[in-house]
């Protein structure tokens, strides 16, 4: 058989298979071979970029995608043998199919979920016509119907509790976050404590009041020297109840001013809507005079 | 040697047996070596395009963690170096069972798809205990979308090396029973490109899921 008879095999070289034909056993490992230690090294350098932080941060996406594409192409060389020889076309041109077709996959579904992402936020904001929280309480509806809130600290102190993120639908007065503020607490518990004790105190008088008006009682209602003193007594325990009791007004009041103060804390949702951003995480210092946002809050789009 | 036992010979018979080689590419097993081969490649191809759609899915969905934890605090670098280093392994193994099958030698073929079997059978088991460690921590599929994409993906890609282990302890018995006859050349062949297919994919997806995930 001549030459010519032995190529016109159109069907070319299956993929997957070497078509180096006077190749030995050991020169194909060697191929194999190649193909791992190279594959090797560019996996190493993919995890190395990652964990070391030796390049710029942002251009880490990049830099692994070119290090994935290379290994591709090292996999497609050197473990299933493909090349750009006449008689690997088919292979080839299926491959550059396919592709193709995972580019216009990947690429379509990126470009198009990127943009429905920017239109979502965007036309809410365009029909924002003011940012402020006061316009929303008991705000007018009709013409200028707002659209948009945002939400600053009214304490200072430290985030902790955060319960409404991005998206959520939220109802009036519903906590969207809990800010921390140490020194309130401790002054809150310390008010609750005297509280007690003056209340237990004002038993123990009252206890001793009922036991003296007792006393006073059996010994008869007719002025006498032991009676006197009696009366005396019972005068100034009566004047000690007072005393305590306008302790213990003194003590709620202080109560009332760190409980509402304990309220300001809470992050509430001014009114039924959605939460459009969360501007603080959990820990976050915050401070009423930064006049930073800590949530936007918008009417729902179809309201 | 005989033309018809001579399935992977396209590529290697001797120069002196021209006649029979041709007439094997044209009509006899060769050809449709080539065939077979070239269909399963279009399979796989397009069984990548489909990969190609959780890939998208995942990265559209990344960042729609519902409050939830994110990839960067989930996943483990560790955990998934190891996983690569087995299947790349796997990757050279599988491509000494073909250079086996092609040197007709039965128990070099045998040992490099047993080493191919066990390196797929860390890999997955692995990736099961990363499944599971996930969903214990309540960071399952149904937790966020971006936790529903990242099994979708990473699962699917499971499914094909479980599929692939099935595949090739049922190639070891054919072979053993059936020896190197010209359609066990061929199923050979087609788990070869198969396994190698997994291998591509999971370099996309360490590189995507895993690495750009830890790093944004």
């Amino acid at each position: 058989m001549s030459q010519e008879h032995e190529k016109p095999v159109t069907l070319g070289v299956a993929p997957g298979l070497n078509d180096l034909v006077d190749q030995s056993s050991w020169q194909k490992i060697q191929t194999y071979f190649i193909g791992l230690v190279l594959s090797a090294i560019l996996t190493v350098a993919a995890f190395y970029f990652v964990q070391s932080k030796t390049i710029w941060g942002p251009s880490i996406p990049v830099a692994l995608t070119v290090l994935a594409v290379a290994q591709v192409g090292v996999h497609l060389a050197f473990f299933l043998h493909l090349t750009t020889g006449p008689d690997n076309v088919n292979n080839s041109l299926a491959l550059a199919f396919g592709t193709l077709v995972v580019a216009l996959v990947i690429c379509g579904t990126l470009w198009i979920m990127y943009n429905m992402n920017q239109n979502m936020p965007i036309m809410a904001h365009m029909n924002a016509k003011t940012h402020s929280l006061d316009q929303h309480q008991g705000g007018t509806p009709g013409i200028t119907k707002p659209v948009a809130a945002v939400v600053e600290a009214s304490v200072a102190g430290r985030v902790r509790s955060i319960s409404c993120d991005v998206g959520m639908r939220v109802t009036k007065g519903q906590i969207c976050a809990v800010i921390e503020v140490p020194e309130l607490d401790s002054e809150h518990v310390k008010a609750e404590k005297l509280q007690i004790e003056a209340m237990a105190r004002i038993q123990q008088e009252e206890i001793a009041l009922s036991e003296a008006l007792n006393k006073l009682n059996q010994t008869g209602v007719k002025p006498s020297r032991k009676n006197n003193d009696m009366r005396k007594q019972i005068a100034s325990i009566e004047q000690r109840i007072e005393k305590e009791k306008t302790n213990i007004q003194d003590i709620q009041n202080q109560l009332e001013t760190t409980n509402r103060k304990i309220e300001e804390a809470y992050v509430l949702a001014p009114f039924d809507g959605l939460v459009k951003s969360r501007d603080i995480k959990q820990g976050d210092e915050v401070d009423p005079n930064s006049h930073k946002s800590l949530f936007t809050f918008i009417y729902p789009v179809n309201q | 040697m005989t033309v018809v036992n001579d399935g992977l010979s396209t590529n290697l018979t001797p120069v002196e047996h021209h006649h029979e080689r041709h007439d094997d590419a044209h009509h006899g097993a060769g050809a449709k070596l080539v065939i077979v081969g070239y269909g399963f490649w279009i399979f796989l191809l397009s069984d990548i395009v489909m990969f190609s759609a959780f890939f998208a899915a995942h990265a559209v969905l990344q960042d729609a963690t519902d409050g939830g934890p994110k990839g960067s605090e989930l996943l483990s670098i560790r955990n998934v170096a190891y996983e690569t280093a087995c299947l790349l392994l796997s990757s050279f193994t599988c491509g000494l069972i073909l250079v086996g099958a092609e040197a007709r030698r039965m128990a070099w073929t045998q040992a490099a798809l047993v080493a191919t079997g066990l390196l797929g059978l860390t890999f997955l088991v692995l990736e099961v205990r990363e499944f599971s460690e996930l969903i214990s921590q309540g960071a399952g599929p149904q937790r966020s979308a971006f936790l529903s994409s990242f099994f979708a993906l990473v699962g699917c890609h499971g499914a094909h090396v479980s599929v692939g282990l099935l595949w090739l302890g049922t190639m070891m018995a054919q072979l053993f029973v059936k020896g190197f006859r010209d359609d066990i050349l061929r199923r050979l062949l087609c788990f070869n490109l198969f396994w190698h297919m997994l291998d591509i994919v999971w370099v996309a997806v360490f590189t995507l899921v895993y690495l750009v995930g830890d790093a944004r």
